[in-house]
């Protein structure tokens, strides 16, 4: 009987728990984004921004991001870790389905787990591969996720996932948002006819899919089957594709749209000062680095990595000018909005003297100048504006950069497929920790495009990897930025906040930065 | 009047192989590989080489061209390289977009054209012809991106009357559409619109001064007679050639209006397909705008023919 009442009290302490701000929510509605883009289609498998926009808001997943830049559960009621750290069991809620009715249990999430580690192969790619054996699945998790072992279901609800002991610590994060937070497909809709699902994703989350119009607009209605019948308090997203800056934010002020996902650096001044809007930034969890090809001979010396990323840059100019004093100068490979931030940037005051003779030790001079070209893309305003300063800045230690211009695609082949450039500019993605976008160095992984090839920070990287301890975590999290630093890996210049802006009659809106989107929670005050 | 249409009806036939020729080679000499493109992260050579095979691309650059000339006859356009769609398809849905963009752009720029040029013409060196002579010099001088910008600003932001940006199909209703069409259609006008203004203005001039009209003006007829019937259309001859010739600007301004409103245009389409490296679609999207402007050019020698009966009697 008490294991009853109790058991009433918890529910309806649940059932309030989450009702405070419910309870002033507002149901219904359409809430208009505007977004600076859309994705050549929408699988939900595939990674990239801003797919991860439409998959998020369409999708959900095991687990998810919360203000706190902790992970929480999300499909998953609850989970637990084995002591080890290899095995997770999930408890999923009831109840839930997929947009086009299936049931969401343990069968089908063990499903999307195999789909992404390849023990399953969709019958789409089965066929594909009897024409082409090498024909690509598209599946961009399995870098992240490939340390999976087995995935096991324990009943309807539960589902059980084995590890590998290097990569274990990173499950729980893929899963809830870093780089792309793994959404569930419907695993019906997903294994037969691959082409109709990238225009019509049939997934999980609290919003269904609609009507997605090239160019135009990605319209999506609440979903009935979610699990948690409270959320999501708006009737229906409307995603509008804007690719003009200036418009996008135009569109909020005359009040045609409601959220502005992206609002670039250049913008921040005239949205928060126009009336009816609200700004959001939060913790600087981007990097704004500029990485050198590191298996380029004249990269290999560390004395001119450090005299080009360390002492011959003066961060705090550049943040006041090309990125409107909105970000912080910074020197880390972890962001200071990340969870295990480590700020290393005084190890690099700006220093010409020094960087003179760091090139001058390497074999630079007056008649032998240090020669490089730097390729940036025309998809963000800031990027020329930072690379002429910077242009500026090395001329004062005697180093000539060029500056080449490409469009994104040209940038992103020779970035990350070729991996030909000499130097260029990124906007990182968020990071909720260094294991975040560990990637871009860590030699096994398939996307190491900063070419770094060291089997020391490798090794540094599996450490993190393989340990579920918060203390380890946090001190192999720092040796690695130490390292780094110390290498001259990770050439940054600030640290800088993803910045979202809303009409002010939109209520509930989660700021987490480009880690998550979450729109359940949002209503519209009207 | 048959003969001199239907020659330059045939003619269309080598212009329009020329241009699939030039179009074609224009794309295969563009540095980059699509197939590159297209894998992106997941780029092998391996792969990369089955997936040439499989697209044709390891074959000679005429074989590719007969081939895909072949193709185009047959309707096939390609499929998009990064979503698959099929190019015919978003061009047949975009092409009426841009195309009633580009009409009420023209309209727009004959309706401030004509007015102001035959004013500006018939009372030179007055208030009436600076105030049309300066505002022409600055709707010349301002860039649509600019002129665009300034537009919202006034009607959207300011007045509150029209849509910032976006498109309604005309089956979302008629006054839905309209509205959301208003302020591209006014930015691509009026730029052209300027151009035509200095062009009407130079050549009524240069007409009214000529023995017919004073002819007409002592036979006793009305001033609106003599502007409209005998000046208006001898002026128009140059006028509407370099209509003709704007065409092929207004497809060029169209892309960047297309994109300042989000109209889902072929320019959107072309401008996309250019910066995602999307060959099939840019091809499409060159092979349309070229087409556009050649049929264009044919409207305007069979408009001669209209205006000119020295053209028509020639043959």
């Amino acid at each position: 009987m008490l294991s009853m009442l109790a058991a009433a009290l918890a529910a309806l302490a649940l059932s309030f728990g989450p009702a405070t701000d419910a309870q002033a929510a507002k149901r219904g509605g359409t809430l208009r984004i505007a977004m600076e883009g859309e994705a050549p289609d929408l699988d939900a498998v595939k990674i990239g921004f801003p797919l991860k926009v439409y998959r998020e808001t369409l999708g959900s997943g095991l687990t998810i991001v919360n203000e706190n830049f902790e992970i929480v559960g999300d499909l998953a009621k609850s989970w637990e870790v084995s002591e080890d750290g290899r095995v997770i069991t999930f408890t999923l809620h009831p109840g839930g389905t997929y947009h086009d009715g299936t049931p969401l249990d343990a069968a089908s999430v063990k499903w999307n787990l195999d789909l992404i580690t390849g023990e399953t192969v969709p019958k789409w790619l089965q066929e594909l591969r009897k024409k082409n054996p090498k024909a690509p699945s598209g599946n961009s998790f399995a870098s992240y996720l490939n340390h999976i072992e087995k995935v096991a279901v324990v009943d309807k609800y539960t589902v059980r996932v084995h590890q590998k002991d290097i990569g274990k610590a990173q499950t729980l994060d893929v899963l809830g948002s870093v780089f792309s937070r793994l959404v569930l497909v419907s695993p019906k809709a997903y294994d037969t006819d691959i082409e109709k699902f990238r225009r019509h994703p049939v997934l999980s989350g609290p919003f269904k899919f609609v009507e997605w119009k090239r160019n135009q607009h990605l319209f999506a209605e609440r979903h009935t089957g979610y699990f948690d019948k409270s959320l999501p308090h708006v009737d229906r997203i409307e995603f509008y594709f804007i690719p003009d800056a200036n418009q996008r934010v135009n569109a909020l002020i005359a009040g045609q749209i409601d959220v502005v996902n992206n609002l670039p650096l250049p913008l921040y001044e005239t949205a928060k000062k126009a009336p009816g809007v609200k700004v959001y930034m939060g913790r600087a969890t981007n990097n704004y680095a500029f990485p050198y090809n590191l298996q380029l001979p004249q990269w290999k010396d560390v004395r001119v990595r450090k005299a080009i990323s360390c002492y011959g840059v003066e961060r705090a100019q550049i943040v006041k000018t090309a990125l409107r004093g909105l970000g912080q100068p910074w020197n880390s490979f972890s962001p200071p909005g990340a969870n295990d931030a480590l700020d290393l940037t005084s190890l690099c005051p700006y220093d010409p003297d020094k960087a003179k003779k760091l090139l001058a030790e390497a074999g630079y001079g007056p008649g032998k100048p240090f020669k490089f070209a730097m390729t940036i893309n025309n998809s963000d305003p800031a990027h020329i504006e930072v690379a002429q300063a910077l242009k500026s800045q090395f001329a004062k230690i005697g180093a000539e950069m060029d500056i080449r211009v490409v469009d994104y695609a040209t940038w992103n082949r020779a970035f990350v497929a070729q991996r030909k450039l000499e130097i260029t500019l990124q906007n990182t993605l968020s990071s909720l920790n260094v294991n975040s976008n560990s990637h871009v160095v860590y030699t096994k992984s398939k996307l190491d495009y900063y070419n770094v090839k060291d089997p020391k920070l490798d090794a540094l990287i599996e450490g993190w990897r393989s340990t579920i301890d918060p203390r380890k975590q946090l001190e192999a999290s720092h040796r690695i930025q130490r390292y780094m630093a110390e290498m001259a890996y990770y050439p940054v210049i600030a640290a800088f906040p993803f910045i979202q802006a809303t009409r002010a009659d939109v209520q509930g809106f989660k700021y987490l930065g480009k880690l998550v989107n979450d729109f359940r929670g949002v209503w519209l005050d009207k | 009047m048959r003969a001199y249409v239907i020659r330059r009806l045939l003619l269309l036939i080598p212009t329009l192989l020329g241009i699939t020729m030039v179009v074609f080679l224009a794309i295969q000499s563009i540095p980059g590989d699509p197939i590159e493109a297209y894998l992106g992260q997941f780029y092998e050579e391996e792969l990369a080489a089955s997936l040439r095979k499989q697209y044709g691309l390891d074959k000679p650059i005429y074989v590719q061209y007969v081939l895909w000339l072949g193709r185009l006859a047959r309707g096939d356009w390609g499929k998009e390289v990064l979503s698959g769609l099929p190019v015919l398809d978003q061009i047949r849905e975009r092409l009426p977009v841009s195309l009633e963009l580009i009409f009420g752009a023209m309209i727009v720029a004959l309706l401030v054209a004509i007015p102001a040029g035959i004013t500006s013409a018939v009372r030179p060196y007055t208030a009436s012809d600076y105030t049309a002579t300066t505002g022409a010099m600055v709707g010349i001088s301002v860039p649509e991106f600019f002129g665009g910008i300034l537009l919202v600003l006034l009607f959207s932001l300011g007045l509150g009357i029209l849509p910032v940006q976006g498109f309604k199909p005309w089956s979302q209703g008629a006054g839905d559409h309209l509205a959301h069409m208003v302020l591209p259609v006014l930015t691509l006008g009026l730029t052209r619109g300027a151009l035509l203004t200095r062009m009407v203005r130079g050549c009524m001039l240069e007409v009214v001064g000529q023995d017919y009209v004073k002819t007409a003006r002592a036979k006793g007829a009305s001033e609106f007679l003599v502007i409209s019937k005998h000046a208006l259309k001898n002026a128009m001859i140059p006028v509407i050639t370099v209509l003709g010739l704007q065409v092929g600007f207004l497809v060029g301004g169209s892309i960047v209006v297309e994109t300042i409103f989000s109209v889902p245009g072929l320019g959107q389409y072309g401008i996309n397909a250019i910066s995602s490296r999307d060959y099939p679609a840019v091809m499409g999207f060159i092979l349309v705008s070229s087409l556009t402007f050649v049929m264009a050019n044919l409207m305007v020698d069979l408009a001669y023919a209209f205006l000119d009966p020295r053209i028509r009697y020639e043959d």
